[in-house]
């Protein structure tokens, strides 16, 4: 009988550092097919397993990419962990984004800190294929400059859609000025900015669980319907099968159903946001 | 059809159980019962309340290893154990037909439960019982013998090819019984439309008495440890002395401690009791009904007898359902 639980043994190709508390380590696989919007459980024996969102688009092949900010035992052990080091991993679970549904859309991108890492799957993946997608706007909020997580691509991004992005804060994290001369204020206050319609976008949320609802909130002053909007939860999906009850949100579980849900039928559920 | 066993022949088919399978049976332990391995057949309580734990204590263990790391691989410890439970009530009987539904493509529990026979046997449904609201009242085929007490001797009815095999042995005599449906039937203090009430919940979630309760209850987590179907776990991994020699085990958790719906970096999605304490009815009688058709909950009533602090899940559920 095959073991649900076993996880394969993966080295880390490369390690990118991108914030003081957030690095970037590419993963050896191989035949592992996977939507943007999944996650993997990540193994380091002896230290426990975590869910972890997949960072890269599906049509980077060889390895993938997890975007790790150091807040756990897990988190803190990979932290410390090189290129050449192993890691085991098991995957990928979860409902990724739903582009037969997004397909030839305009497509709205709202992401908070962190909630930047399983975005960037998606976004990267639709760049990849750009003539398949209409418009594309990615909102961008992170606590301080400090904190904004793929510096390297925003040129690039700049580029290929419409990418704004805003700092909670101007100051470091230590108190210091930073220089920053962009944006300045929560990820919502970017609505202002845009200069086009978007009720007929698909709206995609990630982020810290506080945002949510502020960012529901502007979607729909602009005209758009809840079906059209897209949330990645966030959960601690601790078994990644449906089983250990962690990330349950009254009938749904965020590693079976989600972690991608659509709006609408979310927010019949108590507890969801 | 069943066949008749007499009451000193319960002894032989004890005996021949325990030639290929490690019986597990209710024992009488100071004033409570508790279900334990037994190599004696007279420590057996065949006339017994409800044990304190459940048959889960047997098949998803407390502590359970599943895998076992030396030098970092990853290897797996499937159970080889070969365990016969003896005695079971049909709560106990079908929480396992239940438990079934959940675990059947995980690898530890179903190593168990190939390799398990389930005898059962009547009971004397008390004050907290309410296994006929959940539909555990009825024989199914979680169960492989089942021994219905009548007069001073037992019938036996077999449900799967290993109860059919011992009930052609010769300490069960040779006329037969006939019996349609076998089901344990009695008046139940508080009845219960229960996928009613499953469906009460969510439509009205913030019905008052989960604020009452949540001010009585002390998430002492008696209730979720004793049920049969509380199956929900957290994963550990423990080591020796180099970090990547060790073991991954899973324990028994409870969605009524404080930590279990937090998320790293701190939130934490139910972080009132008060929303906890609803939890434990939402997967029982909502979410469990939607995945599986029943709900995971058999009424075997230990959650009402253990409550430190006198909450009786029946009578919220009567509650809500606005009976």
């Amino acid at each position: 009988m095959e073991n649900i639980y076993k996880p394969f043994k993966s080295k880390i190709l490369k390690v990118t550092e991108q914030t003081y508390d957030t690095k970037v380590f590419r993963l050896e696989v191989k035949d592992f097919k996977y939507m943007p919007g999944q996650f993997v459980e990540l193994s380091i024996p002896g230290i426990g397993e975590a869910p972890i969102s997949i960072t890269s688009s599906p049509h980077e092949e060889g390895y993938i990419d997890l975007c790790v900010r150091r807040i756990g035992n897990v988190t803190n052990a990979l932290h410390r962990m090189k290129a050449g080091d192993y890691v085991w991993i098991r995957g990928p679970y979860g409902v990724g984004f739903p582009f037969e549904t997004i397909k030839g859309r305009d497509i709205v991108y709202v992401a908070g800190g962190i909630g930047m890492a399983p975005l960037r799957s998606s976004l990267n993946y639709v760049l990849h294929n750009r003539k398949d997608f209409g418009k594309v706007t990615v909102l961008y909020g992170a606590r301080t400059p400090a904190d904004l997580l793929f510096k390297e691509e925003f040129d690039r991004w700049a580029k290929e859609c419409n990418f704004l992005v805003t700092v909670d804060s101007d100051k470091l994290p230590d108190g210091k000025p930073s220089g920053w001369k962009g944006n300045i204020g929560v990820v919502t206050t970017l609505f202002a900015k845009l200069n086009y319609p978007i009720k007929d976008a698909i709206g995609i949320v990630c982020g810290p669980p506080v945002m949510y609802k502020f960012v529901i909130q502007e979607f729909k002053k602009a005209g758009m319907p809840e079906s059209s909007i897209y949330v990645s939860l966030e959960r601690h999906m601790k078994c990644g099968v449906g089983k250990c009850q962690h990330c349950q949100i009254n009938n749904r579980y965020c590693c079976l159903d989600g972690p991608v849900f659509n709006y609408a039928e979310v927010k019949q559920l108590p507890e969801s946001i | 059809m069943g066949k008749k066993i007499k009451k000193e022949n319960l002894k032989k088919l004890f005996e021949d159980i325990s030639k290929e399978y490690k019986v597990i049976a209710p024992v009488k332990r100071e004033d409570d019962y508790v279900l334990m391995e037994v190599k004696d057949f007279s420590q057996v309580a065949l006339d017994y309340p409800t044990t304190v734990l459940p048959p889960k204590k047997f098949l998803l263990p407390y502590k359970d290893t599943i895998f076992a790391f030396d030098g970092g691989e990853f290897k797996e410890t499937i159970p080889e154990e070969k365990i016969a439970f003896f005695g079971l009530h049909l709560c106990d009987v079908n929480a396992i037909g239940r438990l079934d539904l959940v675990f059947w493509n995980d690898p530890y529990y179903r190593a168990r439960r190939d390799k398990m026979l389930v005898v059962g046997i009547s009971c004397k449904p008390s004050e907290s019982c309410f296994c006929k609201s959940t539909g555990a009242n009825v024989l199914t085929n979680a169960c492989d013998l089942y021994l219905k007490a009548e007069g001073d001797s037992y019938v036996g009815f077999s449900m799967t090819e290993k109860g059919r095999k011992l009930l052609s042995q010769l300490y069960f005599g040779p006329e037969t019984v006939e019996e349609r449906e076998v089901r344990v039937e009695y008046e139940e203090k508080i009845p219960l439309d229960i996928y009613k009430i499953g469906k009460r919940i969510l439509e009205d979630y913030n019905n008052p008495i989960w604020e009452e309760t949540a001010k009585k209850c002390l998430a002492c987590t008696n209730c979720t440890l004793v049920c049969p179907l509380c199956y929900c776990y957290d994963v550990i991994d423990e080591t020796f002395v180099v970090p990547n020699e060790g073991q991954r085990v899973r324990c028994w958790d409870s969605c009524l401690l404080l930590s279990f719906a937090r998320v790293a970096g701190g939130h934490n999605f139910r972080k009132d009791l008060k929303a906890r304490y609803r939890n434990v009815y939402t997967h029982k009688f909502k979410t469990f009904v939607d995945e599986f058709g029943v709900p995971s909950c058999v009424g075997c009533g230990r959650c009402v007898t253990f409550c430190p602090a006198d909450i009786d899940l029946r009578e919220n559920l009567s509650k809500l359902g606005g009976v």
